[in-house]
């Protein structure tokens, strides 16, 4: 089981992932997880999404109020 | 429009940008006014470029970035306890390791991108975050620094900064969940 991760530990790994250049042995394992877990994929989705939502965060026209 | 009135537009949203980051009003007054000083010493070099707020901003990012360097060691934040962040976390998933609540796919969030008020929402759940996090998050993700950079300033250890910032992204990855997304669907 050692080599199965779970999706809490796949969570922390696709943050880690957003800082750090991961080994190319965890990065299989990480996406091994993908292949077999859908949710991991969406939250994997949306932690690159919010990654692009800050980017644009200051290129935002002051709101009208 | 002049760049006297353009720049007056910007004031607010700059300033609030600045103060979220340095957590301290009257430096982020001052930085704003030095960023605005330097577009203004020097009009030319603004020319020709395409959006006077993206090019104040990255001045802006920069003079932040002096105030904190300058601050070196001084502004030590307290690292969160790690115990406390893991039962913060551990209340997401079961003890297998499976989500309580599998997240569910996000609608079109191309589409928010477009829209200023998913902006607003972003912002209003940056600024929930709780300090600490807020203000490691920013400096990751809005100023752009590199992770080792922000330990050595923040004098805090790798671990605790990836820590922090896996659940600085849960948090706001939950918010915008709630706040947005399911608001929408």
């Amino acid at each position: 089981m050692s080599n199965e991760l779970n999706c809490k530990e796949v969570s922390r790994l696709i943050s880690d992932g957003q800082d750090r250049d991961m080994p190319p042995k965890e990065r299989a394992r990480l996406r091994l997880h993908f292949v077999i877990c859908e949710t991991c994929r969406h939250v994997n989705d949306q932690f690159n999404f919010i990654r692009e939502a800050m980017k644009k965060l200051d290129r935002q026209e002051p709101p009208e109020r | 429009m002049s760049i006297e009135s353009e720049l007056a537009a910007l004031h607010q949203p700059l300033l609030r940008f600045a103060k979220l980051q340095l957590r301290n009003d009257s430096i982020a007054e001052d930085v704003v006014s030095e960023t605005f000083l330097a577009i203004l010493e020097k009009p030319d070099n603004f020319e020709g470029r395409s959006s006077l707020r993206t090019y104040a901003t990255g001045i802006l990012k920069f003079k932040i970035i002096d105030v904190i360097r300058a601050r070196g060691r001084e502004v030590h934040i307290e690292p969160l306890d790690d115990q406390s962040m893991d039962d913060a976390l551990d209340a997401l998933f079961i003890s297998d390791g499976h989500w309580q609540e599998p997240p569910a796919p996000w609608q079109h969030p191309e589409r928010a991108l477009e829209q200023a008020q998913f902006f607003d929402t972003l912002q209003v759940c940056v600024d929930r975050l709780p300090p600490k996090l807020g203000r490691i998050f920013m400096m990751r993700e809005w100023l752009e620094h590199e992770v080792d950079d922000i330990c050595v300033e923040l004098g805090i250890t790798s671990n605790n900064c990836g820590v922090m910032l896996y659940r600085a992204r849960m948090q706001l990855r939950e918010c915008l969940d709630i706040s947005w997304f399911k608001e929408k669907a």
